[in-house]
């Protein structure tokens, strides 16, 4: 408990915590909208099936940043962890609509 | 980020469970209520005893109809909601031009009713998810803490893997704060499938809106999925519709033996112009939109129906989400247990927000100022629990009190359960919170275990017809009214008792679950 307090007074901690609270709510969006777009576009179902089942399984990748946004060991890894998957699935879906892949 | 993951994961679950628990209190208690919304809405309006069956009565779609004919022929929609076993009358709607018009009428002597201005039950829905924002922000907002919630509440099960064990450990007798925590536990485990099942199918049901993407990128290769309606052509002469006698028989052959909830009749006076008749849902758990029967008003003959539910596996499933989340399905009995269930995840996140302060209390009364954080949560944990409590029982003291003639009379009631709401939040933050929590619960228990006495005293003649037509709201209502006073007033004397026996110092920060 007391080493928690201590911990607590260090600006380093403060920052980040403000940088981790960053990337799980604004990189933790950007993430369920990015893997939203993606998997409507790469799942194998039509569009009514295909746009509530990208949708839950966004929601569920929040989740998933949220956790490893507070669970990992530095506030970079946090950003890492959120960031690469959302650059990715937001190229398979600039390729997707840009006709480059199938 | 602390030195386990489950370290992590309890730190986690403080903060993204404290953040909005105020907000997400009242989405909880205004969503537990309007399970029951159509009965608040009768209590609300006693002018409406009438018997209730369980279907509706054969002359109330006849009279419902006949209604609309004779008060809104050159009306293009007509809606009628018959009545059912949650509510006596027919409400119909129709538009007239631009404007929308609505009458409530006795279904068996075609009758117009008019109730107290009251927005009843719907008060609660609307707040629920809209919690009185400009649109769409409530919505927004309502969102946000469904997301924080379902966070809060995997980050919780993580923390507390054993919560098996936990479960059967409530020991009310210990420390204060333990008991707390105990209460805390006991309440997520117990409907914990309900929780989760409650807050993911929020974030389902606003998908569309909430995460908009999926059919924006479709749309960017292939066409969009709602093909624009194609402009009417205007035909040389304008279609007949089937007479209104014709009309009538076609609904009353077609409903023979079905129960109906709704029928709606869309487009009178142009060739589109269509009859759908909506079946009582009560046997599938999803919101399906497939129980419904579509004719033409120009033919009489059986139309496909247009609006196609959800027909893939993943569809059904969000459907099932949808149908979960409103409980439309439910019988009284289940209905009564989603409303204890929601209850239930009020008082765990009311449990949760008092632990908060509960924790840090020792420490911040070591210091010769508590933070400023520490005693901000603690004045809104007060006003956003018992405050909320109290706004709700005022608006159900307005609706017997304010008289009935006024003008702008729904919004006074609202404006009293806003009023109330914010006087709430000014009381817990001039007086000593000690002192504050102590008042205001007991407020809270006199302003409820009052409502059964003002019920009989403002609302017995119809309170009278109602039970005498076997029907047991009012009773029920009350009944429900005096328990909530009782708690509150159980509440305060414990937490009297207990502030009687602390030392002074501790007294000024005490504070009780509610």
């Amino acid at each position: 408990m007391t080493q928690k307090v201590n911990t607590q007074k260090q600006p380093n901690y403060r920052w980040g915590v403000a940088s981790r609270s960053l990337s799980a709510t604004l990189g933790g969006y950007a993430l369920a909208a990015s893997m939203t777009a993606c998997l409507t576009l790469v799942l194998p179902m039509s569009r009514q099936n295909a746009v509530p089942a990208a949708a839950m399984l966004g929601y569920v990748g929040f989740t998933a940043a949220v956790i490893w946004s507070f669970s990992c060991s530095s506030a970079w890894k946090a950003w890492g962890g959120v960031l690469i998957p959302t650059a990715c699935c937001l190229l398979v879906v600039w390729l997707k609509t840009g006709g480059l892949i199938k | 980020m602390k030195k386990t993951f489950r370290h992590s994961m309890a730190w986690l679950h403080t903060w993204s469970g404290l953040l909005l628990s105020w907000i997400l209190f009242a989405i909880l208690v205004t969503g537990t209520a309007t399970y029951f919304r159509h009965e608040i809405t009768r209590w609300m309006k006693p002018e409406l005893a009438i018997p209730i069956s369980k279907n509706a009565p054969a002359h109330a779609i006849q009279n419902s109809l006949m209604y609309l004919n004779d008060h809104a022929p050159s009306s293009e929609n007509w809606f009628i909601s018959l009545p059912g076993d949650r509510s006596g009358v027919s409400s119909l709607m129709w538009w007239n031009d631009e404007s929308t018009e609505t009458a409530l009428i006795d279904p068996s002597t075609r009758q117009e009713i008019k109730p107290r201005d009251t927005r009843g039950g719907e008060f609660f829905y609307r707040f629920h998810f809209q919690l009185q924002l400009p649109y769409p922000w409530g919505r927004y907002l309502a969102g946000v803490a469904a997301m924080f919630m379902f966070v809060a509440l995997i980050s919780g099960i993580i923390t507390h893997r054993q919560f098996f064990k936990e479960f059967f450990t409530f020991r009310p007798t210990r420390a204060w704060l333990r008991s707390c925590m105990d209460f805390h536990n006991v309440m997520a485990v117990l409907a914990l499938p309900f929780y989760l099942m409650i807050s993911f199918s929020a974030l389902v049901i606003f998908m569309h809106m909430y995460l908009p993407w999926g059919n924006m990128a479709l749309d960017k290769i292939s066409a969009p999925a709602v093909t624009e309606e194609s402009p009417m052509a205007t035909p040389a002469t304008p279609p007949q519709l089937l007479p209104f006698d014709q009309i009538l028989a076609l609904v009353e052959k077609e409903s023979a033996g079905l129960s109906l909830s709704r029928i709606v009749i869309r487009n009178r006076g142009t060739e589109k112009a269509d009859i759908s008749l909506f079946k009582n849902n009560s046997k599938g758990l999803s919101s399906s939109r497939s129980n419904q029967l579509r004719f033409s008003a120009i033919t009489g003959e059986k139309l496909p129906l247009e609006d196609l539910a959800a027909d893939g596996v993943v569809g059904k499933i969000s459907d099932v989400f949808y149908g979960l989340h409103l409980a439309h399905f439910a019988n009284p009995l289940t209905r009564t247990l989603f409303f204890i269930m929601g209850a239930m995840g009020a008082a765990m996140t009311g449990s949760g927000m008092v632990m908060w302060t509960q924790k840090r209390k020792a420490a911040q009364l070591k210091k010769k100022r508590p933070s400023f954080g520490y005693l901000i949560v603690d004045r809104l944990n007060l006003a956003s629990i018992t405050g909320l409590f109290i706004a709700i029982a005022v608006m159900f003291w307005a609706n017997r009190l304010l008289p009935t003639e006024i003008a702008m009379r729904e919004l006074l009631e609202v404006k009293g359960f806003l009023y109330a709401w914010g006087l709430s939040l000014l009381h817990a933050c001039c007086r000593p919170i000690g002192k504050a929590w102590l008042e205001q619960l007991w407020i809270a228990a006199i302003l409820y275990l009052g409502i059964p006495l003002l019920d009989i005293a403002t609302a017995w003649q119809w309170m009278k017809i109602s039970i005498s037509n076997g029907d047991g709201l009012f009773p029920l209502f009350d009944l429900v009214m005096a328990l909530t006073g009782a708690s509150f007033g159980w509440v305060a004397w414990k937490l009297a008792t207990r502030q009687s026996k602390a030392t002074p110092s501790v007294i000024s920060t005490k504070t009780q679950e509610a």
